[in-house]
């Protein structure tokens, strides 16, 4: 889930879904609960007023009936002053007329009533069920000092005394009405008082119930607190004593009101508890106190608080509700888009044919599912062409790879090339411009020393070219070991060639014929570059000789044939035009001049040398110009000693023997030499070669045993060598032939019968024993 | 009627390939234990011998000293020119027949025999 959370559309769908519904709920909240608050506080107003309205009512009309009592005795003291008797009986009929009252006084200025009584203020008061009467002026009561006389008289207005606890009535709660009373002239005659209990203003007050905590009290008109239910507060403390003890300002802006005489409301702390209240107040129209009427917060706003926390809880509920269904559907909606995730993940690891999931909806996510299976296919599809594409590249490489092994293996291998084969030295090297290309060059043994050997050039480069010069190989192969005579090699090469180019493409070839004994040498051109002839001796010269037709375009073409000699040490060097036509950056080619220049100095050079030293002088004039063209090279020489010898080290071990023979064997027969000739010499290297390990090295030492052939006319020459000390195996004597276990002497013998020549020397440590047989003609037959 | 019994003591021993100093000591060893059996007379087939040297000859040379001693001859048939050449140089030793073919080496043989027989 924390992952669901973190990462998934749906979690964040839910998240902000989830925030956004809650900061809705909660303002709207905050607006209920202002709005259910300030409907609940005007409520509480109006109920509050309305409390304080009907106990208004009650409380007034009581006091009303109480002024109402002063007022006619004031009246009827006015009409005309009765005695005194009638006078106390008309209070108490008074008193007794409201039972509201508790006591009526008429308290006289000094003589008003009487100029004989200084002072008289008969008080009928109520004492148990009856009434009683009494002067005020006696007993030692100064009433003309006492409040509720001295305000009227001085303000000469009617007014109603603060609650006070009557300490000459009887000590209970009172207030007192107090009226001026003047006579029409002017004359203050007095004060008429009517005086109110008030323990059923106590009892009205107490009765008053506001909700189950709520209260109303009464304050007088100073702000003293008349009636509270706490019995502390009650006649003993003032609103602003208790607002400055606590120091509330909620409570100081009520007592300044009160003080004001002001209506209205103030959110207070109880005087009682100090819970937050609301508190109503009004003065009374009468006597001017202040009922006020306190509604705790904790009842009044209780069920503001209990909708709140209901809001609360059902907004919490909804939001769970919602919550859980945003995420229900957020993954419900996004199930596709996880499997799309995985089914992404695995194509793009390479697995194509991952299955999609189902694009069943047709929304947003579906659309996505289809779009993506649509890039799936794509993909497939681009990635077979690619991968075929890339197959087919690799495959025509590789068929470029295998054409140029396969054109390379049409070149004579540098085993076939070797100068006991072939009886002479040659080297060819071929650098086609592209993979394969359409130079060639071949050497063909037509028959033991004699050789056939071919250079040319296709028309064309790349594979087209490869093909034809394949062609023109076979042809030239077939057609040198049947033909002796160039010329006819290159008529019938060109006759094949024509009847089967349809391609336009023609070749140029220089084909040659050497006798490798004699040195003979014919060569003829086909419309190829000329030959150079390196001699051993002079200068390299290019060879004359007509330059003929190029091959492969008209049948039926003769060609002419040039006859020379290579003397020992004459090299002839065939090249394509790749190498005179090679250009350098400035498009100057290199020419047959610089070509001539590069040989005359290489004159005893050996054939790779020759043929690499042309190559590397081309390469080295091109510079950093791409090889345009193929180029070939070869080089043929006659070999430098006598009539092309060779010469072989062995080891003095008899296993060696079978070398040595074969190298023999190999170097005889490349020169034509006839079969008995070689077997003689079989026979007499095996017997000399045995004799130098058996008796010269002997079976302790060993060393080397070097062997050197050579043709001079006809006469084969083999020069056996050792460095064993001096021993000559042709003085051992004639063949001990009764020595059955046999000495060197049988062997000597041998020898001297098949060899026409043998002799011994010894020259620089070396014993040297020289073999001569004259091999038989060519074609003459081998009997003898 | 008589009862006739020939019974031929012939080991014939096939050469192929060249008998030169490469190859002689193997030849030799090949032969010991022929040889060690002293057999009446052995027949070299040299049909398929290319190739003698002097090592070669030793071999033979062995084997026919070996077999005199014990009284025994050593014929040798079919041989190639250039072998008949080199053999030429032993030819007239004692001991040493040599016959153009195996027929004319069993012709020979049987006149042996007979001339035993007869001298019995």
């Amino acid at each position: 889930m924390p992952s669901f959370l973190g990462r998934s559309l749906a979690a964040k769908l839910a998240l902000a879904l989830l925030a956004a519904g809650l900061a809705v709920y909660l303002l709207i909240l905050l607006d209920v609960h202002r709005w259910t608050r300030e409907m609940l506080v005007g409520h509480i107003r109006r109920q509050g007023d309305a409390v304080i309205e009907a106990a208004a009512a009650r409380i007034e009309a009581q006091l009303l009936r109480v002024e109402e009592t002063a007022r006619r005795l004031a009246h009827s003291l006015l009409q005309g002053l009765p005695a005194r008797a009638a006078l106390e009986r008309e209070l108490c009929a008074n008193v007794a007329l409201s039972p509201t009252v508790f006591g009526s006084a008429a308290a006289f200025e000094p003589g008003a009533f009487d100029v004989r009584l200084p002072r008289f203020s008969p008080y009928c008061y109520r004492e148990g069920d009856g009434l009683k009467v009494k002067d005020l002026a006696q007993g030692g009561y100064g009433y003309e000092t006492q409040d509720w006389y001295r305000f009227p008289r001085d303000r000469g207005a009617p007014l109603w005394s603060e609650p006070y606890f009557d300490e000459g009535g009887g000590g209970i709660l009172m207030a007192t009405y107090s009226l001026p009373v003047r006579e029409p002239g002017g004359r203050l005659l007095g004060i008429a008082t009517a005086d109110v209990a008030l323990e059923w203003l106590q009892q009205l007050m107490s009765g008053i119930k506001v909700g189950a905590t709520g209260y109303a009290f009464l304050l007088s008109r100073s702000g003293g607190i008349v009636t509270h239910p706490d019995p502390r507060l009650a006649m003993k403390a003032s609103l602003a004593a208790v607002a400055a003890e606590r120091g509330d300002p909620g409570l100081e802006r009520l007592a300044q009101a009160v003080a004001a005489g002001g209506m209205g409301m103030e959110r207070t702390p109880d005087l009682r508890t100090g819970a937050p209240s609301f508190v109503v107040f009004r003065p009374l129209m009468a006597a001017g106190w202040n009922l006020a009427v306190v509604f705790p917060e904790a009842e009044t706003l209780a069920d503001v608080d209990a909708l709140q926390r209901r809001l609360w809880l059902t907004g919490l509920a909804g939001a769970f509700f919602l919550g859980t269904a945003v995420i229900l559907v957020a993954r419900r909606s996004t199930r596709p888009l996880v499997q799309l995730t995985r089914a992404a993940q695995d194509v793009a690891s390479g697995r194509l044919d991952t299955p999609l999931p189902e694009a069943s909806s047709r929304d947003e996510v579906g659309r996505l599912t289809a779009s993506f299976a649509e890039m799936q296919t794509a993909l497939t599809q681009y990635i077979e062409a690619v991968k075929e594409s890339a197959a087919a590249e690799e495959r025509l490489e590789s068929e470029l790879r295998v054409a140029r092994q396969i054109q390379m293996s049409l070149l004579p291998r540098p085993a076939d090339l070797s100068p006991d084969k072939l009886g002479c030295e040659v080297f060819g090297l071929l650098e086609p411009a592209r993979a394969v290309g359409g130079d060639l060059f071949d050497v063909v043994v037509r028959r033991p020393g004699e050789i056939s050997f071919v250079i040319g050039d296709v028309s064309d480069k790349g594979i087209p070219a490869a093909l034809f010069m394949a062609v023109t190989d076979i042809h030239f192969e077939a057609a040198a070991r049947e033909l002796p005579d160039p010329a006819a090699v290159l008529a019938r090469v060109n006759d094949a060639l024509v009847v089967e180019s349809t391609a336009n493409m023609f070749v140029t070839l220089a084909c040659g014929v050497l006798d490798t004994g004699s040195g003979r040498l014919s060569l003829a051109n086909g419309g190829h570059t000329r030959p150079v002839l390196v001699p051993a001796a002079g200068k390299p010269r290019f060879v004359e000789g007509s330059v003929g037709t190029v091959l492969g375009v008209v049948s039926g073409v003769s060609f002419e044939r040039h006859d020379l000699k290579l003397e020992p040490g004459d090299a002839l060097l065939l090249y394509t035009d790749g190498v005179t036509e090679a250009h350098d950056s400035r498009s100057t080619i290199f020419g047959e001049e610089r070509l001539i220049e590069h040989l005359a100095s290489r004159s005893h050079s050996d054939p790779p040398t020759l043929a690499e030293g042309v190559h590397a002088a081309v390469r080295a004039f091109a510079g950093s110009a791409p090889q345009f063209d193929d180029i070939a090279i070869l080089v043929v020489r006659r070999s430098a000693s006598a009539g092309s010898g060779s010469a072989l080290v062995l080891e003095s071990r008899t296993e060696e023997l079978v070398r040595g023979r074969e190298w023999m064997e190999n170097w005889c027969s490349s020169r034509g030499v006839d079969a008995e000739t070689i077997q003689d010499l079989d026979l007499a290297l095996d017997e000399v070669v045995a004799n130098i390990i058996h008796h010269g090295y002997g079976s302790h030492t060993s060393g080397p045993i070097a062997l050197r052939l050579a043709l001079e006319g006809e006469v084969v020459r083999l020069e056996v060598s050792d460095r064993t000390p001096a021993f000559n195996p042709l003085e051992a004597g004639p063949p001990r032939s009764g020595s059955a276990d046999g000495s060197g002497g049988l062997g000597v013998h041998i020898v001297r019968q098949v060899m026409d020549r043998v002799e011994y020397t010894r020259q620089n440590g070396e014993n040297r024993l020289v073999l001569e047989r004259k091999r038989a003609r060519p074609g003459a037959g081998s009997a003898s | 009627m008589p009862l006739s019994i020939q019974v031929r003591q012939t080991t014939v021993v096939t050469l192929v390939g060249r008998l030169d100093t490469d190859t002689s000591p193997r030849a030799e060893q090949a032969l010991a234990p022929i040889l060690a059996t002293s057999p009446k007379h052995v027949v070299f087939d040299l049909a398929g011998l290319d190739f003698i040297s002097s090592a070669g000859l030793r071999v033979l040379l062995g084997a026919r000293k070996a077999l005199t001693g014990a009284g025994s001859e050593c014929l040798l048939v079919n041989m190639k020119p250039q072998i008949e050449r080199v053999l030429e140089v032993i030819r007239s030793l004692p001991g040493m027949k040599i016959f153009a073919s195996a027929s004319e080496a069993d012709d020979y043989l049987a006149r042996i025999q007979e001339r035993v027989l007869e001298g019995e």
